[in-house]
């Protein structure tokens, strides 16, 4: 489902980015994962991505920030696969990020509900 | 590396997208280019794993274009300044970046010629104008798409700048040495003199010399910046490699070692000359009629010293006026010993026309000068001999007197103080300088110019001077290079002969050319002064005899028995006097000797 036309694109853009990253923590903090199963996961979420090229340099972006950490484990079906888990640092994060989140919604939701 | 195997055009896709990537990337040292391409193929490996191999190019497609553009493995947050210009550059074909650039030089052009400048936006426009040029072409780049027929939209923009920028960039210091030296003849001279090379070689060559250290670092600069080079000038230098570099620096070398050459080689040989006692071939003395006239065929000007009052020299002039060979030739004759005050005066004069004595007398009396030497029947009687000439001349070929003496008011000085006060605003060489100009070079016509020694003078012999020239007319004319002088010295007190004995066997007057001879190399100035060499000062030298055979003119009778004259010349000298104590006469005392006949 795409938005653009019926909604500002830069106002999606920018919604898109921060939530893109709360996803990609949440999916993380779930537990370690290969970086290819992040993609696959993140393609249910259709609003949210415009190409799946685009969650590599945000995952590598926090990794530079030490969210994140990497390994790579040799894999018996192809090249070695990149696993992400989250840093202490990243952990700490994504619990803000869920609170602030949680609220937010909440918030926006009684604000609307109360102007309907 | 992938596990799975692609047909041949699906690798050929994914060659094509990786390097499209690493060119997104370029730049970017904050990204891992290497790593960034593990997770694209790791996703790629992954997305197909299952799929009968080889994978056909089609499948692989649809992974690429899940993936999306290139561009966008780039984090959003670097590439934030790309996007207005990637705005007008979206999409394969769109001109309109490459159209804002060369609108931006246009506009500048416009505004740099035009009447308006809108001063600073010219500065604001260039810049935009290349960067934007330099912009689209990477986005071109990361499109893989050719430039065609923007070259033309932007190729001028990356000139306007390039070019310049590789002329300083090759030419670097040179051009500040180059033009430091081209502005400013004193450094030339003392680079002459530091190297005992003749300016017009000691300056070029120090220029190669700069340039070809400028080119060895440079080459050494771009061997170790081959990637920022070709970066810097993109899409020119795409060419260069690390041979044209190692070029560069042996060319520098070479360079060098010609400066080097050029610069060390006189000083050597004149070192080696010296120290093996080569001798220089003697002085030859020839006609000096005819040598001035050879002279006149190169030189607009020449200029004999007056030994002021020497009868000899005085001889030698005369017959100079009065040889027919030199009608026509020379025009004018420009002296030092009348007033410019006067100069309708002395053109009536001349032109043979009947001038009242009282007025005519003036020319020379009322020079800036106090001392009687212009007063000496010998320069009236240079006046009267260049009338007769022209007499008997032609009008084309007669000369005209140009007097050189700044004008001066004497019916408003009264005392020395008034007097030091007037010379103090003179300088009596820049005045005559004016006055060749004027006279003689403006209008194309040649001059003998007839001035004491000591005003003909080319070098400075004042121990450690900053300034190599003299300040004499000739230095004035010659160091800015107004004009070039053929200068004479008829030597009234050097013994010649001490330096070559067979000069006392010379005809005289005779003229000899210094320039590599053993006279010129004679020691000019005295020992407490500063090393000039004959040939430094004067062109050539004329034999008149030696200093015990030449003979002072007197002031003459006529003069001494004028009460008006002698009281007018009496109150004149008195303005200046010797120091207390000093070894010389004072100057009225001249007068009265002269007037004896002492």
């Amino acid at each position: 489902m795409h938005y653009s036309g019926a909604v500002d694109e830069n106002w999606t853009t920018q919604l898109r980015k921060g939530v893109l990253e709360l996803c990609l923590l949440n999916i993380i903090g779930a537990g370690r994962i290969y970086g290819y199963d992040i993609v696959r996961q993140l393609r249910v979420v259709d609003a949210l991505v415009v190409s799946e090229g685009t969650i590599y340099p945000i995952l590598s972006r926090l990794k530079r920030d030490g969210l994140v950490r990497t390994t790579l484990e040799e894999s018996p079906s192809g090249p070695a696969r990149k696993y992400y888990e989250l840093t202490r640092r990243g952990e700490q994060l994504l619990s803000d990020m869920n609170r602030y989140w949680e609220t937010l919604t909440r918030e926006i939701s009684d604000l609307r509900k109360a102007n309907t | 590396m992938m596990m799975v195997a692609l047909s041949p055009d699906a690798k050929e896709h994914l060659d094509q997208y990786l390097k499209q990537i690493r060119m997104a990337l370029a730049g970017r040292e904050s990204i891992d280019a290497d790593e960034v391409e593990r997770d694209v193929l790791s996703h790629i490996d992954a997305e197909l794993s299952g799929t009968s191999e080889p994978v056909p190019a089609h499948r692989l497609l649809a992974v690429l274009d899940r993936l999306g553009e290139p561009n966008e493995w780039v984090p959003a947050e670097e590439a934030a300044w790309r996007r207005p210009f990637a705005a007008l550059s979206a999409r394969p074909g769109d001109w309109r970046l490459a159209a804002v650039s060369l609108a931006s030089l246009v506009l500048t052009v416009i505004l740099m010629t035009g009447r308006v400048m809108l001063w600073p936006l010219p500065l604001v426009l260039l810049p935009l104008a290349f960067v934007t040029a330099r912009i689209n072409i990477a986005l071109l780049d990361d499109r893989r798409e050719p430039i065609g027929l923007r070259t033309w939209l932007l190729y001028p923009v990356l000139l306007a700048i390039y070019v310049p920028l590789f002329f300083a960039l090759i030419g670097g210091p040179t051009w500040l040495v180059g033009n430091f030296l081209s502005d400013d003849p004193s450094a030339r001279s003392r680079i002459a003199a530091m190297t005992h090379a003749s300016p017009s070689i000691a300056a070029p060559a120090l220029v190669v010399f700069v340039l070809g250290c400028w080119w060895i670092l440079l080459g050494l600069v771009v061997i170790q910046t081959i990637a920022s080079v070709r970066a810097l000038f993109r899409p020119f230098a795409g060419f260069i490699d690390r041979r044209h570099a190692v070029r560069l620096t042996l060319a520098g070398l070479v360079l060098a070692l010609i400066g080097i050459a050029a610069l060390t080689l006189p000083r050597f040989l004149v070192a080696t000359v010296s120290a093996q006692g080569i001798a220089r071939p003697d002085a030859k003395p020839v006609d000096p009629v005819g040598a001035i006239l050879d002279a006149f065929r190169t030189h607009p000007l020449v200029a004999v010293a007056d030994a002021h009052g020497n009868e000899q020299v005085h001889a030698f002039r005369l017959a100079l006026i009065r040889d027919p060979r030199l009608a026509g030739i020379v025009n004018d004759v420009v002296v030092e010993f009348g007033t410019a005050r006067y100069q309708d005066v002395i053109d009536q004069f001349i032109r043979g026309e009947d001038v009242p004595y009282s007025s005519l007398r003036r020319v020379w009396e009322d020079t800036t000068q106090i001392e009687f030497d212009w007063d000496l029947p010998i320069y009236e009687e240079l006046l009267r001999a260049i009338r007769s000439v022209n007499a008997a001349r032609p009008p084309a070929q007669r000369l005209r007197v140009v007097l050189g003496d700044p004008p001066m008011d004497w019916e408003n000085i009264h005392s020395s103080t008034e007097y030091l006060a007037h010379m103090s605003t003179l300088d009596r060489d820049e005045y005559a300088v004016e006055v060749i100009r004027r006279e003689v070079l403006a209008k194309n016509r040649r001059a003998l110019v007839i001035y004491g020694g000591q005003h003909l003078l080319r070098k400075n012999a004042v121990p450690n001077a900053n300034d190599e020239w003299a300040r004499g007319l000739v230095a004035q004319l010659e160091r800015p290079g107004i004009a070039s002088l053929f200068t004479i010295d008829p030597e009234t007190r050097i013994p010649l002969s001490a330096s070559q004995a067979d000069i006392t066997q010379w005809r005289k007057p005779s003229l000899a050319l210094l320039t590599g001879t053993r006279l010129g190399q004679m020691r000019f100035t005295a020992p407490a002064q500063r090393l000039v060499r004959f040939e430094d000062q004067f062109d050539a030298v004329v034999y008149l005899g030696e200093p015990d055979e030449m003979t002072t003119a007197n002031i003459g009778r006529t003069r001494c028995d004028d009460a008006e004259y002698m009281q007018m010349r009496t109150a004149r000298l008195s303005l200046l006097k010797p120091p207390a104590g000093a070894p010389v006469a004072a100057l009225g005392d001249l007068l009265r000797r002269s007037c004896e006949g002492r």
